[in-house]
């Protein structure tokens, strides 16, 4: 890699927005490909299709894009960018139960089997995301986190897909750091049991 | 932040991390990728040519005020100086209407002149449309200009009317009076010649033969009055 190409590549999120902001649409392409992967896998892991996945991540990148210029770069841009998508996904999840709302800060068993009912097809082998994913172990993996409560797996995937900190996490969701600590813990107990009988 | 991140780590599974990275590889299909990306390159040109649009207005908007500024100065200067032009324009018509008589006159007769001119109207019973148009053209217009405050007796003043020949001619001998005209005409003064000699005329009946022999054949080309 040249230099130049070594010092547009080290350029912070932030100031890629920021560059953004004042026209740059290169800046923005560099955002884009550094964050669309995780993003999408944070709607796909949380709703288990495709197509409800594609329509979440054109949303909330859309709105990034025109909320450029009210963009402060007074936190992360990461902490920003899935505040969006967790606005979103609640916006989603509200519009499929109608005027039942469903919190992504609910711990409970049953909630988790609410936000599968609405998301996933109930058929495992028809699953797209299993035929993407390489080996029994990620498969186990995601069929276990499917019984993750959603907000386990909110923050199991900010963590993991975001790269968010617990302390991220937790103004994200407007909870203290310790209970995204707890809900953390349990999420991994949960995934690390799906994979014990493998080992 | 560091630290952070240290109990982050301790939160987590390394084996679990790893088998997650592992299997989570999904990416947005192209066109979806697509669709961002046009939008995002759009707005950033619409973003571009609205920062371009103020920028070309700025060099005059810059100068919005101060134009303004300096239209306003401009026509308040305007305004000030109309207003006491109108209360110094009657001033110099009389100034004026008394100056052609004073260039056109020479010798001992042209003070006493002016003096009937101006400081002499003529009285109430006199006025008639002939004695006007007999008068001066200047002073006439004088006459109609003058407020009450600019005349030595604002009351004769309210009939309009020019000194009559007959008073003048009361001042004024008939051998001076033709003597006056023969100046003028002799000066280049034609036109004023021609006015004092139908002013004569009126107040002389014989006045054509009152003139010096050289005038006569000028005076028997005038008619006798202006046509009205």
């Amino acid at each position: 890699m040249r230099p130049a190409d070594r010092g547009s590549e080290e350029q912070t999120d932030e100031a890629l927005m920021l560059a953004y902001a004042r026209g740059d649409a290169s800046a923005f392409e560099r955002l884009y490909a550094r964050h669309k992967g995780p993003t999408y896998r944070y709607f796909l892991r949380h709703t288990s299709e495709r197509a409800i996945a594609d329509e979440l991540q054109q949303d909330m990148w859309l709105k990034a894009v025109r909320a450029r210029e009210r963009y402060a770069p007074d936190a992360r841009f990461t902490t920003w960018l899935y505040t969006l998508a967790r606005h979103r996904l609640v916006d989603h999840w509200r519009a499929q139960h109608g005027t039942r709302f469903v919190s992504l800060d609910d711990d409970s068993v049953e909630h988790a089997d609410a936000m599968r009912a609405a998301g996933d097809t109930g058929d495992d082998s028809s699953d797209p995301l299993g035929q993407v994913i390489d080996g029994q172990a990620g498969r186990r993996l995601l069929q276990a986190l499917d019984d993750v409560p959603a907000a386990q797996r909110d923050a199991f995937l900010l963590h993991v897909e975001a790269g968010l900190s617990l302390g991220e996490i937790a103004g994200l969701a407007d909870v203290p750091a310790e209970t995204i600590k707890s809900r953390l813990r349990y999420a991994y107990r949960r995934l690390r049991a799906a994979l014990e009988d493998l080992q | 932040m560091s630290d952070e991140r240290r109990r982050d780590e301790r939160a987590g599974d390394p084996a679990v991390d790893a088998a997650w990275r592992a299997a989570s590889r999904s990416e947005p299909p192209a066109h979806v990728d697509d669709v961002i990306l046009a939008a995002a390159r759009a707005e950033a040109r619409a973003a571009a040519q609205v920062r371009k649009a103020p920028a070309r207005k700025a060099w005059w908007t810059g100068w919005q005020p101060l134009a303004a500024a300096a239209g306003v100065f401009g026509l308040a200067f305007a305004l000030v100086q109309m207003l006491p032009r109108e209360e110094a324009a009657r001033v110099p018509v009389v100034e004026s209407a008394r100056a052609p008589t004073e260039t056109a006159k020479s010798g001992d007769s042209a003070p006493a002149a002016t003096s009937t001119a101006v400081s002499a109207p003529a009285p109430v019973a006199a006025p008639a449309p002939a004695a006007a148009e007999q008068s001066v053209p200047v002073r006439q217009e004088a006459a109609r200009d003058m407020s009450a405050e600019n005349v030595v007796q604002p009351s004769t003043m309210a009939g309009a009317a020019p000194p009559a020949p007959a008073e003048a001619a009361a001042q004024e001998s008939p051998d001076a009076w033709a003597r006056r005209i023969a100046e003028l005409h002799d000066a280049g003064d034609v036109a004023a010649a021609a006015t004092e000699l139908r002013a004569f005329r009126e107040a002389y009946p014989d006045a054509d033969g009152r003139l010096p022999e050289s005038l006569r054949g000028w005076a028997a080309s005038l008619p006798a009055a202006d046509p009205p």
